[in-house]
């Protein structure tokens, strides 16, 4: 089937089998960011933004996203403004291999172009769903925190 | 997963969509958020329709009740000033309940979350004790009460479209209790609902989760504290009426006996916590 969406602010038009999700049409089309974790909604590891919401693109399929507003990593990598909040993420991956990175900072992205002062309570209800399989300390919630707030307005 | 998925259709209007489910019976089936649909392995299914792009996706007011269409995300529930103010924090806290992850709450919706509800879901036993009812479309539209509802699966072919809730007055006070296990799972939830008047407990609703099918109301508990004044006493001893009346499901996570012997530890804390509404009104 057809079906036609914008990803990363690029008009798309796709050819795929209607029951393909949209994180594999996602990822046949170059966006590697978008991780296969679990496929089963249990990991984050998939997030990406449709019409400015967090979702998990592997119980998606590509034909719900028709007419929608993709928003993968890459779309945010250029993006300087981010750049305390990414290294706050970062820095809890660190040594380790980074795969959630992508899907938390999705989630995170999303909370604050909604809420652009959030609470700690807020960051973890966000941050809910995703894991990180190589650490196992809780996520810092007080640094993102204070990413935000450093960036604040720069958003 | 959905192996023999061929076709997929965005219908523009109820009546579009109802026209496709009818001719195609059998091999058709709604998907809304399709957090459940998706990875189901469902080989029968060759065709879906989309129904969030119809305009079901709403949360007003109307007449005393609350309208909630049927495609509205579960996530909408929790951040909704609207549904606050009429009918307290009941039914967002239950949306919330409903999966831990914001990721499933922003796609799954209200419909799909009641059609495909369990023994254990927290937002059906939520609106049994609001007496919500569903609106189903097909054929004739018709409005079935909560607590019928998926117990006959009365759906027919037919499209869950709204729910509706009567607005609780003023002096109507409702709350939840779940015991949630470490891994964030909910084991068992109670839900009650009462009106103080004259310092006495009016128009009690009590309802639990874990019972088979869905979860249940607690006839014994609601006819114990029927009238009776507003006291912790009072709550206790009728809570105590919910071992008796609950018969729960055993599954990976909790016993039969467990859920038994907790009915009345959930059944109290949340007839208590209506009770401190009610004292923090005065
Ligand atoms: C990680 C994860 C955890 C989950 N945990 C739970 C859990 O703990 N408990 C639980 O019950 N579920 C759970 N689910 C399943 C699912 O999230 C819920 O059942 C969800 O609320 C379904 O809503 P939906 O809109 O996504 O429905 P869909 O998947 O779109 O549809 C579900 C079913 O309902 C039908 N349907 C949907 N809307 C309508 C309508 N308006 N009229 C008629 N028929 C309709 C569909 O045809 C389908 O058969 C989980 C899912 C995931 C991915
Ligand atoms: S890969 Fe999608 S949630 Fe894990
Ligand atoms: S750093 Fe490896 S999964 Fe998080």
């Amino acid at each position: 089937m057809k079906i036609s969406l914008t990803i990363n602010n690029k008009l798309t038009n796709i050819e795929t089998p209607a029951n393909r999700t949209l994180s594999d049409v996602l990822r046949t089309h170059g966006y590697w960011s978008v991780k296969h974790g679990c496929q089963t909604g249990n990991c984050g590891n998939c997030v990406v933004l449709v019409n400015g919401r967090a979702v998990n693109s592997c119980i998606m399929l590509a034909a719900q996203a028709e007419g929608k507003s993709v928003e993968t990593f890459e779309h945010c990598e250029s993006v300087s403004e981010l750049q305390q909040l990414k290294v706050a993420i970062m820095d809890f991956a660190d040594m380790e291999c980074g795969y959630c990175v992508a899907g938390m900072f999705l989630s995170l992205k999303a909370l604050i172009d909604k809420i652009p002062d959030p609470t700690e309570e807020e960051i973890v209800d966000a941050l809910a769903g995703h894991v990180c399989r190589c650490v196992k300390e809780a996520l810092p919630v007080d640094r993102i925190l204070e990413a935000i707030r450093t960036s604040r307005g720069k958003f | 997963m959905l192996s023999n998925l061929k076709g997929y259709y965005h219908p523009k209007s109820i009546a579009e969509a109802l026209a496709l489910l009818e001719k195609n019976s059998g091999s058709i089936l709604v998907i809304a958020g399709g957090t459940k649909l998706v990875q189901s392995q469902n080989d029968i299914v060759q065709e879906l329709v989309d129904i969030t792009t119809l305009p079901l996706n709403y949360i007003k007011k109307s007449n005393g009740t609350i309208r909630i269409g049927a495609v509205t995300p579960l996530q909408s529930l929790g951040g909704s000033p609207l549904l606050l103010d009429s009918v307290g924090h009941i039914l967002a806290d239950a949306a919330l309940l409903s999966n831990h992850s914001q990721m499933i709450r922003n796609v799954s919706t209200v419909g799909g979350e009641l059609v495909s509800s369990g023994p254990l879901s927290v937002l059906y036993c939520a609106l049994l004790v609001l007496q919500g009812q569903v609106r189903i479309a097909g054929g004739e539209e018709f409005a079935l009460p909560m607590n019928i509802f998926l117990n006959k699966k009365g759906l027919g072919g037919g499209l869950l479209v709204e729910t509706v809730i009567p607005q609780l007055n003023e002096q109507t006070y409702s709350a939840l209790a779940p015991i949630i296990n470490n891994r964030g799972q909910i084991i068992i939830c109670a839900c009650a609902r009462l009106t103080a008047k004259n310092g006495s407990c009016k128009d009690v609703k009590v309802a639990i989760t874990g019972c088979p099918k869905v979860p249940q109301r607690l006839d014994g508990v609601e006819k114990q504290l029927e009238g009776q004044v507003m006291t912790e006493a009072h709550m206790s001893l009728a809570a105590e009426e919910a071992y008796e009346g609950c018969h729960p499901i055993s599954d990976d996570l909790a016993s039969e006996e467990y859920r038994k012997e907790v009915s009345r530890v959930v059944v109290k804390k949340a007839l208590l916590s209506c009770l401190e509404q009610a004292e923090d009104d005065l």
